[in-house]
């Protein structure tokens, strides 16, 4: 019996960092003619898919390949631009535990509200009551206000009322561990219980070890489609194969030497316009998912021309919260001989809009007239946090661009140097 | 509310959408009542002082278009006021629910149009149990007429109507732009002038009086002044036109509401 079965699903959404939410701003654009149609990315490319009721099928693909929204397809928070989505049987979504909950309400109020949102009824809620205090260990605290409660134990009221009623589909972004070690020994036997009775289980997990010990099926996104799908064992591997040519993660910095050697190979390997980044191999509160360049009007591009100044946007994930963030990265000649390396802190504050948790693309705009005509390569990308050190960091050489020379007609002259500002001289 | 509790819907959709409705309007109220003794009486302490100063103000100028009297002066003031608050309460809460609640949105499945539906439905259940109870009495005792009072009802419903139209389309406007508030409060401002709520309707100069026509709570208060404040039989034409601009606004409202709702998820 199918449960869930995919057709044709596509999903173009609208990208955010260009659109104005302002009703005064839109209007004077509008006035102006300069009005721009929002621009629109393709999130999910027709994917289709069937997963058998009491499959247990896993998600993998680097960050942005539309692992959560396919999830979010699933569970009809997101409606698709074209195909149909069918599912059979209710979904246990633990995507975010305690997303519903009321601060301000106390636990058992909180309970009613959760569980009627995720679809049950009020009623029915109600009775359920003391099974979930009990199963959260949080008896005493039946008519504090959440605000009141440790965020495990809020976690743990929210694992225990989605997880109270067995779900016909459970769905797990990241695996779950909630609170201390007794409760997660706790959960884990509830999940079993429900992987032992047939549910079906569908997993995002960065965990591909697990993956592929606990999953029968995987579906490798890339780029939102499905790039492969079929036995865990398989795809794992292909997947890993895939992603080690720009793996080297654990290395540091390379020497420069190693810079000079790889040149001389491989000096037509690197992605040029955008490169998307492996994912990182231990948790990290921040995840660069990729790196491209754009001209003026952040249209993404390979070569840029010298008189214009451009820009290199930088996608990062915020995934949990933190104090301050700086992003920074080198670009270098081909030679290996750094020539900027642009920091964020020195151009935006460490924190607000640049923590916010959610996915950002931090536009580093480059100046004109600056770099000499030629190629050149970012070399290493790394986004850090006072007092924790680097959460994310990729340093290998991962995308080139190219400076295209002016006109003929500018007359100007590079000779050996490196940079080419503007100059002025005056005569006394 | 136990009694509305136990009420079982044909559909599960519809029966989901009232057990959504019911928790989140009980919440919204509690959140509101929480630590006042008041609860909802407090909601009529703004217009019972509006109506005060009004009077004190305007009240010997004006009561000469009211029969020279001073107390339907006020009567008048008073359920237009009402009426006024209860618009610019309702729409401005619903303005920003779907906003407020996009994170939710994101995680859990639910049906966006709920969020403004509840922040209208708590206010409806504030005015049935502090502002309406007060509007019967007086009809009560200005008419004698029980049956004047039940009346009552029609323009309050088409005013409810004319909320949620107009809640409808500023949540799903406020989605899309964020600099919304200000425009809208200037236009609650408009609405408040243009709308006769401290001075009569007979000031207005003709040339004018076609454009108050336009204003969707100008046949409301005017029933209800109608009914209130002369205890009489209001026209006919005034009652259907006040139903017809309650129609209108909330097939506008959920109309644009449903059209947009496919955008949202991007902004939120």
């Amino acid at each position: 019996m199918e449960a869930i079965r995919l057709d044709n699903v596509s999903l173009i959404r609208r990208t955010q960092e260009e659109f104005s939410y302002d009703l005064k701003k839109t209007l004077l654009s509008f006035l102006e003619g300069k009005y721009r149609k929002p621009s629109r990315r393709c999130v999910l490319d027709n994917i289709s898919l069937v997963i058998e009721a009491g499959e247990k099928v896993g998600i993998i693909g680097s960050n942005g390949s539309g692992k959560s929204t396919l999830l979010k397809v699933i569970c009809n928070i997101l409606e698709p631009t074209s195909g149909k989505v069918r599912v059979k049987g209710n979904i246990a979504p633990l995507i975010e535990l305690g997303a519903g909950f009321d601060s301000d309400m106390s636990v058992m109020e909180n309970i009613v509200l959760y569980g009627v949102m995720l679809g049950f009824g009020e009623q029915e809620m109600r009775r359920r009551i003391p099974e979930i205090v009990e199963f959260a260990e949080l008896e005493d605290y039946i008519s504090v206000p959440v605000k009141a409660l440790s965020s495990g134990m809020v976690a743990r009221l929210g694992f225990a009322i989605a997880t109270d009623i067995q779900p016909d589909i459970l769905i797990l972004d990241e695996v779950l561990s909630v609170g201390d070690e007794s409760f997660k020994n706790k959960s884990k036997q509830r999940i079993e219980k429900f992987w032992q009775a047939h549910a079906t289980i569908l997993l995002v997990s960065h965990d591909l070890i697990f993956l592929q010990k606990s999953c029968e099926r995987v579906i490798w996104l890339e780029r939102g489609r499905v790039k492969q799908i079929g036995n865990s064992e398989e795809i794992i591997q292909a997947y890993l194969e895939s992603v080690v040519i720009l793996d080297p993660l654990e290395k540091a910095l390379p020497a420069p030497q190693e810079f000079q050697e790889l040149d001389i190979d491989e000096e037509t390997s690197y992605p040029s316009r955008e490169a998307l980044l492996p994912p990182p191999t231990h948790p990290s509160a921040v995840i660069i998912t990729r790196v491209f360049i754009t001209n003026q009007d952040k249209q993404i591009t390979a070569s840029v021309c010298f008189e214009s100044p451009f820009h290199i946007g930088i996608e990062y994930t915020v995934e949990t919260a933190i104090n301050n963030l700086r992003i920074g990265l080198y670009v270098t000649n081909q030679a290996g001989v750094v020539i900027l390396e642009p920091s964020s802190n020195n151009f935006l504050p460490v924190t607000g809009k640049i923590t916010a948790l959610g996915q950002h693309t931090l536009y580093v705009k480059v100046p004109a007239p600056l770099l000499v005509p030629a190629t050149y390569l970012l070399a290493g990308v790394g986004a850090y946090e006072e007092g924790f050190g680097h959460h994310y960091g990729f340093f290998n050489r991962f995308l080139t661009f190219e400076v295209t020379p002016p006109p003929k007609s500018s007359q100007l002259s590079f000779g050996q140097e490196l940079v080419h500002p503007k100059i002025e001289g005056i005569i006394e | 509310m136990t009694v509305f509790s136990k009420l079982k819907l044909p559909s599960p959709q519809a029966q989901r959408y009232w057990d959504l409705l019911r928790v989140l309007v009980r919440r919204n109220l509690k959140v509101r009542y929480r630590g006042s003794f008041l609860g909802a009486y407090w909601s009529l302490l703004n217009p019972l002082i509006m109506t005060g100063l009004y009077a004190a103000i305007f009240g010997s100028a004006f009561a000469s278009y009211y029969d020279n009297s001073l107390l339907k002066y006020i009567l008048a003031a008073f359920t237009g006021l009402i009426v006024i608050n209860f618009f610019s309460a309702s729409t401005t809460q619903a303005l920003t629910s779907v906003v407020a609640n996009g994170a939710l949105l994101n995680k859990v499945q639910l049906p966006a149009s709920i969020f403004p539906v509840s922040v209208l439905t708590a206010n409806v259940v504030q005015f049935a149990i502090s502002s309406l109870p007060l509007l019967m009495l007086v009809t009560l005792i200005t008419s004698g007429n029980p049956l004047l009072m039940l009346l009552l009802l029609v323009p309050v419903f088409s005013l409810v109507l004319v909320c949620t139209g107009i809640g409808f389309l500023t949540s799903a406007l406020y989605v899309f732009f964020r600099d919304l508030p200000y425009f809208y409060e200037l236009l609650v401002f408009v609405l408040w002038l243009s709308s006769p709520i401290f001075y009569p309707e007979g000031i207005v100069p003709a040339q004018l009086k076609p454009f108050l026509a336009l204003n969707p709570l100008f046949p409301i208060i005017a029933s209800i002044r109608h009914i209130a404040v002369l205890g009489q039989l209001p026209d006919f034409h005034l009652l259907m036109g006040s139903l017809l601009s309650g129609m209108i606004m909330l097939g506008l409202g959920l109309g644009c509401f449903r059209w947009w709702r496919s955008q949202f998820m991007d902004l939120l």
